[in-house]
């Protein structure tokens, strides 16, 4: 059994070491997301103390046979986050710079070139309508109206790009 | 179930949005529907999450502010706080284990129950998971809670401190419907350490309830309760 899990059955238990130490092994994980989604130093603060807390108390939601808990932090944390931009909708929410795999000189979480490049491969009205929806919270029918593109358009951009995507994640664990 | 194949790339849109979590709420209902007919497009719904895992793998990583660990102590430790719950978190992580495949033997009594259990933690696992508190209708300990999930048949009781029965009497779990109609849904006796966990089905969804509670009745299980509830919540 990992660690991770270890420390997840002391956090429901109420053991605050636990929650101590897993926080500072997953910090910067979940500030980061908060931050990547949010663009706000504050708010992405304040998601990240609402996801531990969250943790605190439910620890027990987490299910290893769904993923890791790396990726289950990673989806709280963008989820969180994205409610917060719903509630405050002032915030600012700027695609271009929550684009994904575009950024060539940062340290990302998981630096994975290959798949970096696939993503930055795709055509640039795919990654668009994929970075809106993922992180920025809209939904398809909402990417459409803001694009002005008809909503079919949308729905094949993200197909094609998840299927672009799919293959090469296949290709590359099939090479390891 | 097979499609023909312009209908199966349309599914397959819906499958690659849901994946990112932007489908419409009509249209998750029908990709569900659809989801429980078609293995493909579970599996092809199940490789799109993989691959949106890995985008929220592809963030750059930055440093959290040092005060966060702070605060957040600061946070959890303000008020004393004990709620069933915290206990309930416990065991549903362990079954959480169990279903995750590892071996985990804290004890037996719970790998005895393994099969409700599970019940039990993925109706509580679920997003859309409604608690109800049960508390003391007179001046006993008990407490609990009734967690149950739109569209799942399956809910979850968890009471703990209900009073000794007498001999021959059981716990009885009623439901009761918003026009009144009420539905034994259960029986059980005392519990070790006062505990009890059980699942419970009712006849009809659970939208149509408007109570639940707990009575001591004779073992013969009347259809309506013969005594005042113990514990009660309201849906
Ligand atoms: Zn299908």
């Amino acid at each position: 059994m990992s660690g991770d899990v270890h420390l997840l059955i002391r956090i429901a238990s109420g053991d605050e070491t636990a929650l101590v130490e897993f926080h500072r092994q997953y910090v910067n994980l979940v500030f980061s997301m908060a931050l990547h989604v949010l663009h706000d130093h504050a708010t992405a603060e304040e998601v990240t103390q609402d996801v531990f807390l969250t943790l605190w108390r439910r620890a027990a939601l987490y299910d290893p046979a769904r993923g890791s808990v790396k990726s289950w932090l990673l989806t709280i944390a963008r989820r969180r986050a994205i409610d917060y931009h719903r509630r405050q909708a002032h915030l600012p929410l700027r695609m271009d710079e929550i684009a994904v795999g575009q950024q060539p000189n940062v340290q990302l979480i998981l630096p994975d070139l290959d798949l970096r490049d696939a993503v930055a491969a795709l055509p640039g009205d795919q990654q668009e309508c994929v970075t809106m929806v993922y992180f920025g919270g809209l939904t398809h029918t909402e990417v459409a109206e803001r694009l002005h593109v008809p909503l079919g358009t949308v729905k094949s951009r993200i197909r094609l790009a998840l299927r672009r995507l799919r293959q090469t994640i296949t290709v590359f664990s099939e090479d390891t | 179930m097979k499609h023909t194949p312009a209908n199966h790339e349309e599914w397959e849109n819906l499958i690659a949005i849901a994946a990112l979590e932007g489908l419409e709420p009509a249209e998750s209902a029908a990709l569900e529907r659809h989801l429980a007919t078609c293995a493909d497009c579970r599996q092809a719904l199940a490789d799109y999450r993989h691959v949106a895992a890995q985008l929220d793998q592809m963030i750059p990583l930055v440093t959290a502010p040092a005060h966060l660990e702070q605060r957040l102590l600061g946070q959890i430790r303000r008020p004393a706080r004990r709620s069933p719950l915290r206990w309930l978190a416990a065991v549903a992580t362990v079954v959480a284990l169990l279903l995750g495949g590892y071996s985990w033997n804290l004890r037996g009594e719970l790998q005895r129950q393994t099969s409700a259990l599970a019940e039990l933690q993925r109706s509580l696992a679920g997003p859309n998971a409604r608690l109800i508190p049960l508390s003391a209708t007179s001046n006993v300990a008990a407490r609990g809670q009734f967690t149950w999930t739109p569209g799942q048949a399956v809910a979850s009781l968890v009471v703990e401190g209900l009073p000794l029965l007498e001999p021959g009497h059981v716990y009885q779990l009623w439901l009761v419907r918003k026009d009144g109609t009420i539905d034994p849904a259960g029986t059980f006796s005392q519990a070790a350490e006062g505990e009890i966990r059980a699942t419970v089905r009712a006849p009809v969804g659970w939208s149509n309830y408007a109570n639940v509670g707990i009575s001591a009745e004779p073992a013969s299980a009347p259809k309506q309760p013969s005594s005042t509830g113990i514990v009660q919540g309201d849906f």
